[in-house]
């Protein structure tokens, strides 16, 4: 982590390798060519708990992910306010490996730790679960920057709604 | 996720039908009569991944990178163990240079901290604790939960130091590394894994004095590395308590894999004798007197907080075992992060020939053991991997016989949770015992 921490985080997860999974790990290296003062972009990849090493100090954290969701179109954008009461259930909440802890695991452990930042968004677009496999159709250009704007959108928001927590 | 039936008056079914806080899919079912067990079965079914067959036709240089990618979570016992049997087929095993080993330590010193930790703290210590896992472990014990976390960081920057990144790590090659350190960037990490290393000792002894381990005894046959003069990771015969004495090359030999129909991993024996166990509870159990001495001294506490002197033949000790473990990983690393200086070069130069080699390095779960034969330009015509869960799951169902017996009483439920804690005292990998690559990052909305 840098010396001085960005308020925001836009972490990006995700399987290079694998199809529609790819979404996170190629939002990362589009946000990164972009100029995002106060805005740390990490690739989680698939790191085990790799996302809780990187909340202490943050203000906002931004999720960017494929989405499974039967109710949704594939390609559809997924923007959703993780600590809304009206958040909508993951299949995967209680997934709990030594190779992955899912992310809604480590917010949950985050959050009973106090070490959630205060603002929590899910950006990511709904795949269909066969995209997200090797071999399956990589990514679409035009997708990725659609994520990548949106994460950008509310990362930039948040930083002119809380200038006095930017040290950027 | 159980269920329970009664087939007749007599027979009662346990099954869980997808074990929680292992790695991959595998499931449980016990029958049992009456208070005697009728079948034991950890069924594993992951489809296989085919490691083994990609691999052929490849060039040497790029299994460290292929093989990195079976396990998420001990990706350097995966390259180190191809590495050291490449090595050996390509004939410059031995031109290895004594400082490369010690930076191989050190990274597998990260992959052991970061893996022991994440075992410990978020999946295993729960169970001991009566918690349902670690987000409500964390509600009371939320000072050592943190503390652990900064622990596994350290270990993840261990493993970036030297292999460019914390997960499937890409800066391994055959006959050493891609590029070295530099000293300032690894002096910058010791201060770091000295004071995490305070923290694990302290944590060490939580886990001595604070958690009560069920008692299941058993007369196991521990197989680890042994080498001479130090703790194993990377070198040494393979050696048990019972006999088994063999070099590296022919441990392939000494036991034999075998399929059962309910699994798709391997299920490993000793030849002419049976179930054996490998990873934490056996390297402590056979090479305790190599500990880094400040491993060493908090093993003897250990002991007499647990008022259990070695060997320890009750796997569920193999939590403070990892944790001492953990604590030899740190001050190793330490260690070496002190007294690093540059290497004259950073690998040994090859030249691809015609050959054969077996190596097996020690993974946080236990001996993970290569074979490969090369063509002369160096491709790979033959790939053998042996990893340590495979060779676990005959010895996982003989203690869940006895486990079995001493939960008949218990309502289903609790026999079944006592019936998984049980099967997380191996860690066990099942991805990699069966070689199947998940994709668990997409996130599926209700």
């Amino acid at each position: 982590m840098p010396p001085t921490t960005p308020p925001i985080l836009i972490a990006c997860c995700g399987n290079a390798m694998a199809g529609g999974d790819a979404l996170g790990p190629a939002v990362a290296g589009l946000l990164r060519q972009w100029v995002l003062p106060g805005v740390q972009v990490a690739d989680v990849g698939m790191n085990p708990a790799g996302l809780l090493d990187l909340l202490p100090g943050r203000s906002g954290l931004i999720i960017v992910d494929a989405v499974v969701d039967s109710d949704s179109a594939p390609g559809t954008l997924m923007d959703i306010d993780w600590l809304a009461a009206d958040r909508p259930g993951l299949a995967a909440e209680a997934d709990w490996s030594s190779h992955g802890l899912s992310i809604a695991a480590q917010l949950a452990l985050a959050g009973r730790l106090e070490m959630l930042p205060g603002r929590v968004r899910l950006v990511g677009l709904a795949i269909d679960g066969r995209q997200a496999r090797p071999g399956s159709a990589a990514i679409e250009f035009e997708q990725v920057n659609r994520v990548a704007r949106r994460a950008a959108r509310h990362a930039v928001r948040w930083l002119k709604q809380g200038k006095e927590v930017c040290h950027a | 996720m159980n269920d329970s039936n009664k087939k007749n008056r007599d027979i009662r079914t346990i099954r869980v039908g997808a074990l929680a806080r292992v790695e991959g899919e595998g499931a449980l079912h016990l029958e049992m009569r009456g208070r005697e067990v009728e079948s034991v079965r950890l069924d594993i079914y992951e489809p296989p991944r085919f490691y083994e067959a990609f691999l052929r036709g490849r060039d040497y240089q790029e299994v460290p990178d292929i093989t990195a990618r079976i396990c998420g979570i001990c990706p350097v016992a995966y390259q180190m163990g191809a590495c050291h049997a490449l090595e050996k087929a390509m004939g410059v095993f031995d031109q290895v240079d004594p400082g490369l080993r010690t930076l191989r330590n050190l990274l597998y010193c990260g992959e052991w901290i970061e893996s022991h930790v994440l075992h410990m703290f978020m999946l295993h210590l729960p169970d001991f604790l009566g918690y349902e896992s670690a987000i409500t472990m964390a509600a009371d014990h939320g000072d050592a939960v943190r503390r652990a976390l900064r622990i596994k960081k350290a270990g993840n920057e261990l493993v970036a130091l030297l292999g460019g990144r914390s997960v499937h790590p890409v800066g391994v090659c055959v006959g050493g590394f891609y590029r070295l350190p530099d000293v300032e960037r690894v002096r910058a990490l010791s201060a770091e894994v000295r004071a995490c290393l305070e923290e694990m000792s302290a944590l060490t002894m939580f886990l001595a004095e604070k958690v009560e381990y069920p008692d299941l005894e058993r007369d196991y046959e521990f197989v680890s590395l042994c080498p001479d003069g130090e703790y194993p990771m990377n070198l040494g015969r393979i050696r048990s308590n019972k006999g088994l004495d063999v070099d590296q090359e022919e441990f392939d030999k000494a036991i034999e894999e075998q399929h059962v129909a309910h699994s798709t991993a391997l299920h490993a024996v000793i030849r002419g004798r049976g179930a054996y166990l490998v990873g934490p509870l056996a390297r402590l159990n056979l090479n305790h007197q190599k500990l880094h001495p400040r491993a060493q001294t908090l093993l003897g506490d250990v002991r007499r907080a647990l008022k259990r002197d070695l060997p320890w033949r009750n796997n569920f000790l193999s939590l403070p075992a990892r944790g001492i473990e953990t604590v030899h990983a740190l001050a190793l690393a330490a260690d070496i992060l002190d007294s690093y200086t540059p290497l004259p070069r950073s690998r040994v130069p090859i030249t691809p020939r015609a050959g054969e080699g077996g190596h097996g390095t020690e993974a946080p779960r236990g001996v993970c053991w290569h074979r490969y034969r090369t063509e002369a330009d160096g491709t790979i015509a033959e790939a053998r991997i042996i990893p340590p869960t495979s060779q676990n799951q005959t010895t996982i169902e003989e203690d869940l016989r006895i486990m079995a017996q001493r939960v008949a009483d218990m309502a289903d439920e609790d026999a079944a949770m006592a019936c998984e804690h049980l099967i997380r005292n191996y860690d066990p990998c099942i991805s990699c015992s069966v070689h199947f690559l998940k994709f668990k990052r997409t996130v599926q909305t209700a």
